[in-house]
């Protein structure tokens, strides 16, 4: 298609970029070896063997182009660090570059690629990938498969046409045989702690506490390794969010730009599971209702590209998972009229709301209606699932937002939730368990002291706690009730004439709450089941727990009990 | 917008010439400028280019990264990623800001298509 003239000013370009570029090559590799993870040399040597494979396949060297692109796709893993550049890696690269070399003097000679044949060299490089899948350092592993209870499978897939690969590999996990041997070991330890206790319980009975302590200190350590094998990095699941927010794109006719930080934060795996459709939930709120169209953007001065970020983070043991949009943001008016229009709120509501509540109402059940459930927000349910869901969790959700400037939600989960800090109170002979980190403090009145700290406002009872009035809810008639929408006021004198009051204090988000139950027990750390699916409705409980004495107890939704 | 400008990134200087050399042929009456990376197109004021056929693996920021800043600096511009091989997550993401795809090497007659199909 091009005249000689012009074939032969290609050629003579072709070779002499690719000269240079494999110079450039050979001093990077020569870097390298003195400092193997060099990103910066790294992408630069992947970046002129990409250069000279795509050259090779413009002028149809079909064998120069499969050397080098098997070279590039070797030096791909090492930028990636999946592969270390060792001696025999570097050999091999190098080697590679004298065959290109050879090659482009034979092209220059004689305008062919010449007869080298380059096989041993692409298998010698294909072995190096090979490595790649079963990696040398970390030794022999085995897959453990594993069932999660049917509570945490997704009830659908998150989106048409998504292949589930990423999520099917939250069902195993590789432990290495070094790992598996370190709790081989912890368990012959606990195994020899228990002969301890049985010899000291018929022999030394003054060993038994001892013997005893040394069993929990195993039990902990075993406990500890176990719940380390259990997190997975958070990228798993944001990786397939690239799909998701593709075809949203293409159907809303939007342009947006996914960017995501902090993958390797890790994430016990069974909430993995359990907040990746949730996550595809805000995902799907965010371009559909959040981001402009290209035409709109451009007017508003902004790119026509929308950025969608989501950025995770972890602290004290929990994850912060922030989706923001630079979109039109949430423009408060609209959202109290709507709810106002569907009786979510009265006016008298509407009127007293602060922003951060007017905010949430777009959570509320019933608040996305059905003539606005578009084709992108799918079956028919709005944002209060997520809401739900992330309670369940024990998280918590924060919505700010600008107008003009977009949205952002940040979710607070728990990082592990197997085993969870809790206070054990009784209520109507039944226990439950209380999370530690909602309780701020324990109050309890006794005689006179119950009717003076006990006060009607606008017929709800108030508890005084250090000088503060708190609302005062009642796990007794909280559980009774359930229902949404039944008066649940307490009587006031009832309540007055207790002989003994105990509350817990809590928080959730930024409100504090007293919590009424008959009495405070100790104490502990429970292993924290999800719900069944015959109670998984009643939004106050979390979860269940088998108690030292064997019996179930629940564990309390905190921010559901506050609604109560 | 109404010159017709194409806009090529490439730092491999075969595949500019190449693309020149098929404009200059083809199509005398557009104008096609060069660039060999990211920071260098962006540098180019003045442009306003209709067109950007951009390589993705180039120093300094990749295809993708520019095709954003581009875009955000001349509205309304289509942009083409020329690419041999493409990772499917960045292919999704391509996809979700509207950028197609030529599949390399780049040649004649996928030039005059994508031209054909311009608004």
């Amino acid at each position: 298609m091009f005249d000689a003239e012009t074939q032969q000013a290609f050629m003579q370009e072709f070779l002499s970029e690719n000269r240079e570029a494999m110079d450039r090559v050979e001093r990077g590799l020569l870097l390298l070896e003195s400092d193997p993870t060099n990103h910066e040399w790294l992408n630069s040597v992947f970046r002129d063997m990409h250069t000279v494979k795509g050259n090779c396949r413009m002028m149809e060297f079909t064998r120069l182009e499969e050397l080098t692109h098997t070279a590039e796709s070797l030096l791909h893993l090492l930028r990636e660090g999946k592969l270390v550049l060792r001696p025999a890696i570097s050999n091999r690269l190098l080697a590679v570059l004298d065959a290109v070399r050879r090659s482009l003097l034979s092209i220059e000679q004689t305008g062919s690629e010449g007869d080298e044949d380059f096989t041993a060299q692409i298998l010698q490089m294909g072995q190096c990938h090979e490595e790649v899948e079963r990696p040398r350092e970390a030794g022999p592993e085995i897959l453990l498969e594993t069932h999660p209870s049917p509570d945490f499978v997704p009830e659908s897939a998150p989106h048409g046409g998504e292949k589930e690969t990423r999520s099917n590999r939250l069902d195993s996990v590789r432990i290495s045989i070094e790992r598996l041997d370190t709790l081989m070991n912890q368990i012959g330890e606990m195994g020899a702690t228990f002969n301890q206790l049985k010899y000291a319980i018929s022999h030394h009975p003054q060993q038994i506490d001892q013997s005893l302590e040394g069993l929990e200190q195993h039990l902990q350590k075993v406990q500890g390794e176990v719940l380390q094998y259990r997190l997975q990095p958070i990228g798993q699941i944001l990786d397939s969010y690239h799909r998701l927010v593709r075809d949203l794109a293409i159907e809303t006719g939007k342009k947006v730009l996914l960017e995501l930080t902090g993958e390797e934060t890790e994430v016990d795996r069974s909430i993995l599971i359990s907040i990746k459709e949730v996550l595809g939930h805000v995902i799907r709120n965010a371009i559909d209702h959040g981001l402009e169209s290209p035409d709109v953007r451009v007017e508003l001065g902004k790119s026509p590209v929308g950025h969608l970020r989501i950025g995770a983070e972890q602290k004290h043991g929990q994850v912060y998972l922030d989706i923001s949009d630079d979109g039109k943001g949430i423009d408060l008016n609209k959202v109290r009229a709507k709810a106002l229009a569907k009786h979510l709120i009265t006016m008298e509501q509407a009127l007293a709301m602060k922003e951060p509540d007017i905010m949430r109402l777009i959570m509320a059940p019933g608040f996305s209606t059905a003539e606005q459930v578009s084709k992108i927000s799918g079956r028919g349910t709005g944002l209060d699932v997520v809401q739900t869901a992330i309670d369940k969790l024990g998280g918590t959700i924060t919505i700010t937002s600008e107008a003009g400037l977009g949205t952002l939600f940040r979710l607070r989960i728990p990082q592990t939730m197997a085993i969870v800090p809790v206070l054990l109170v009784k209520t109507s002979q039944e226990t439950y368990a209380v999370p530690q980190v909602n309780i701020v403090e324990l109050v309890s009145f006794y005689g006179d002291e119950v009717a003076r700290n006990i006060e009607g406002k606008m017929r709800s009872p108030m508890v005084r706690v250090r000088e503060q009035l708190l609302p005062l809810a009642s796990l007794r008639q909280a559980l009774a009730m359930p229902v949404a929408g039944v008066d649940t006021a307490l009587d006031l004198e009832q309540l007055q004439a207790k002989l003994e009051l105990h509350v817990v204090v809590l928080q959730s988000e930024e409100s504090l709450f007293g919590l009424e139950v008959d009495a405070i027990q100790e104490p502990a750390h429970l292993v924290i089941k999800p719900m069944g699916h015959m109670l998984a409705h009643i939004s106050i409980l979390a979860g269940t727990a088998v108690l030292p004495d064997g019996s179930v107890s629940f564990l309390l939704n905190v921010p559901e009990l506050i609604k109560c | 917008m109404d010159s017709k400008t194409a806009l090529i990134v490439d730092d491999s200087s075969l595949a500019r010439m190449m693309v020149r050399k098929i404009f200059s042929t083809r199509f005398p009456e557009w104008r096609l400028v060069e660039a060999k990376d990211g920071e260098e197109a962006l540098a180019m004021d003045g442009i306003g280019p209709k067109i950007a056929l951009l390589d993705f693996n180039m120093p300094g920021m990749n295809g993708i990264e520019l095709a954003e800043k581009l875009m955000a600096k001349h509205p309304g511009l289509t942009v083409y990623l020329v690419t041999a091989n493409i990772q499917e997550r960045m292919q999704q993401k391509a996809d979700s800001m509207g950028i197609g795809f030529i599949k390399k090497p780049i040649a004649e007659e996928k030039i005059v298509d994508l031209l054909a199909k311009l608004p």
